[in-house]
């Protein structure tokens, strides 16, 4: 999963995937604004089939909250 | 594009980014909601067929200032939503009285008429319709949120120039459902309303328009016989054992298949035939079978035969005239289907679905490669000049030499200049013109409008006859005046390849220079712009007798002072001013 989500990330905000780590955030990616945040949400979105909730959205600031906030999301769709 | 993800997308838009090295499409989306996903997508749509689009977002909320900033763009496309005019109006309307109602559909008229000033130079807008669907699908009866679309809708449709085609955004939800086509998440939050998937649908239903305005629509949709124009195998089942009526349960879908075809062939397309039969056979089916909607006259050319169809299409495409990237075949064989789809990748080719009942609506959803934003009267005429063309090709063979024959054959030459009845025609020209072109450059209706209405600009069609009948409007030349400078250069140089050969391009450019000497020019200048189609004029200057000043990889400057030009002399073709009928 940490690989597809990096893919993503990287198509997404233009960026190389070798740069993405914990801490990869709207302060060091460049392209990371708040157009392309609304992007990324989509992209992972459709990628994983899930749907985020608006807390979520804009909690989603950095690769350590998106892969926690997506692993939460799937273990609840796959065990309810 | 279907098939890949949005991350995909982006990305395998950005991979295209630096493969262009021909001209820029540039696009202009003007809206009153957030639609910046649109941008890698249409992009990516459009860069897969060789177009180098270019898409920029206007300032949210500002359609009205924007269309003053874009108006220079190639295209401009715009998002009006509805619901947005005054922000929740999806709810706010049917709260409102009348006298509120009145000022806001009486501002919005206002607007509207601004922007279409504002773009009427422009060489294309598309505008989306106003609609009220994805609020009030469900409403029995109509509202004021209905009533204020509708009205605007009208508006817009009596007020819209020749350059702006309006898109119908309800039937885009239709197809992608509204469920899907919408994210109120984001609707509400940001004013985001489209999906991804919606997206990608606009971009398929608009792609036609922009295809057309940059030279690339189908010319001819080429059919095998045997079960594509019928159901059965005529070899087997013989003249009485084909279907095509709709008497017979699947003969149906053949009959309308067919009539779609007609359709199409009244419209301008060449249709015709690629099939390994006996072709004494096919000529009877054609000419007799009483359940037959294409005739021999709807019917261009016929490459009957057992031969290789590949060299069939490659035969089509050199005795037409035109590319293969202009063909659209159709075929009910696996083999067929991938052996022209391996070996000739410009042509587009579609299988007949081994589902009956789905062939005419696979017909109905290509249909749209055909499309043309410039369909004028010469296309209805085309069909009987490519038959007088066949006819000519046959008297070729008695003479001993080329001049004897254009001797022979009476030509006229008539030259109108600054045309406005043309206008369509000459746009036509200049969108699907590849081959005898010096500079490739696509006009709209628009465009050709303004260098005819412009004192900078000479605009010069020409119509061609011999014995057998006329071409048509067959050549276009847009001169730029410098006049002070006493220089005039050639912006634009093309024949219809139905009239080359005939030396009427040394006639033309007699005229030509006659017109400029008239004026006062001291020097004429040109250019040829290579393409992948224009290799035959690559030295077409030189043959005028112009010099050459530079030369690159993609692009030869010429100059030429007219006292110094030699006419050639071709007595034997006539030319005269002309009036249009």
């Amino acid at each position: 999963m940490e690989d597809r989500i990096k893919q993503v990330m990287a198509s997404v905000l233009r960026t190389d995937i070798s740069t993405i780590n914990e801490n990869s955030s709207p302060e060091t990616i460049e392209m990371w604004d708040s157009l392309n945040h609304m992007n990324l949400i989509l992209a992972l979105e459709e990628e994983f089939g899930v749907e985020f909730e608006n807390e979520e959205i804009v909690n989603m600031l950095n690769y350590k909250l998106i892969y926690l906030t997506l692993d939460e999301k799937l273990n609840f769709k796959n065990n309810p | 594009m279907k098939n890949l993800k949005y991350f995909e997308i982006v990305r395998a838009n950005r991979d295209m980014e630096s493969s262009f090295d021909r001209n820029r499409y540039d696009i202009a989306v003007l809206s009153n909601i957030m639609v910046h996903q649109l941008k890698d997508i249409l992009e990516y749509a459009l860069r897969v067929h060789c177009i180098n689009a270019h898409l920029k977002f206007g300032d949210y909320d500002n359609i009205v200032q924007d269309s003053e900033k874009f108006k220079d763009t190639n295209l401009v496309i715009i998002f009006w939503e509805l619901a947005n005019i005054i922000d929740g109006l999806q709810y706010k309307a049917n709260l409102m009285d009348d006298k509120e109602i009145n000022n806001l559909i009486s501002k919005a008229k206002a607007e509207i008429d601004f922007v279409i000033l504002n773009l009427k130079k422009t060489s294309m807008v598309l505008i989306n319709k106003f609609s009220s669907l994805i609020f009030n699908y469900q409403n029995l009866r109509r509202n004021n949120f209905d009533m204020v679309c509708s009205e605007l809708n009208d508006y817009l449709q009596k007020k819209i120039s020749s350059n702006i085609v309006l898109i119908d955004i309800d039937k885009i939800l239709a197809k992608v459902s509204i469920d899907r086509s919408v994210d109120l998440r984001y609707y509400y939050s940001s004013k985001a309303l489209y999906t991804i998937k919606f997206y990608k649908e606009y971009s398929n239903y608009i792609k036609p328009v922009i295809f057309s305005a940059t030279g690339k629509s189908k010319k001819a949709l080429i059919f095998d016989c045997d079960n594509t124009l019928w159901m059965g195998i005529l070899e087997e089942d013989g003249f009485d054992g084909i279907k095509m009526s709709s008497n017979t349960n699947h003969g149906v879908v053949f009959e309308e298949v067919q009539s779609i075809a007609l359709e199409l062939n009244k419209k301008g397309v060449l249709i015709g035939l690629c099939s390994k039969n006996n072709s004494q056979d096919v000529d009877e089916v054609i000419n007799n079978h009483p359940d037959m909607k294409l005739r021999d006259e709807n019917i261009t050319i016929k490459k009957v035969n057992w031969n290789d169809k590949v060299e069939n299409l490659k035969s089509i495409a050199k005795e037409l005239n035109i590319g293969l990237d202009s063909l659209v075949f159709i075929d009910d064989s696996d083999f067929e289907i991938n052996y022209i789809r391996e070996s000739l990748p410009e042509v587009t080719v579609l299988q007949v679905p081994s589902k009956a009942h789905e062939y005419p609506r696979m017909i109905r959803e290509n249909i749209m490669l055909f499309y043309n934003i410039s369909e004028s009267k010469e296309d209805i005429q085309k069909m009987q000049m490519y038959k007088e063309q066949r006819q000519r090709e046959t008297s070729k063979s008695s003479f001993k030499n080329l001049e004897d024959y254009l001797k022979s054959l009476d030509l006229k030459l008539t030259i109108f200049i600054n045309e406005k009845s043309l206008i369509s025609r000459m746009a036509q020209l200049t969108q699907k013109t590849n081959q005898f072109n010096l500079t490739t450059k696509r006009y709209t209706e628009t465009d050709i409008e303004k260098f005819v209405e412009s004192a900078e600009y000479r605009v010069f069609a020409f119509e061609s006859k011999d014995k057998f009948g006329s071409y048509g409007v067959t050549g276009l030349v847009i001169l730029k005046l410098y006049l002070k400078e006493k220089i005039a250069e050639v912006d634009t140089f093309l024949m219809s390849c139905r009239v080359i050969g005939r030396n009427f391009e040394f006639a033309l450019f007699n005229f030509l220079v006659n017109y400029v000497n008239n004026l006062d020019i001291q020097s004429i200048n040109g250019r040829y712009i290579k393409t992948l189609k224009n290799e035959q004029v690559r030295n077409m200057y030189e043959n005028f007798g112009f010099d050459l000043i530079s030369k690159s990889d993609t692009e030869k400057k010429y100059s030429l002072n007219p006292a110094n030009y030699k006419p050639k002399h071709l007595d034997y073709i006539g030319v005269t001013y002309g009036r249009p009928n």
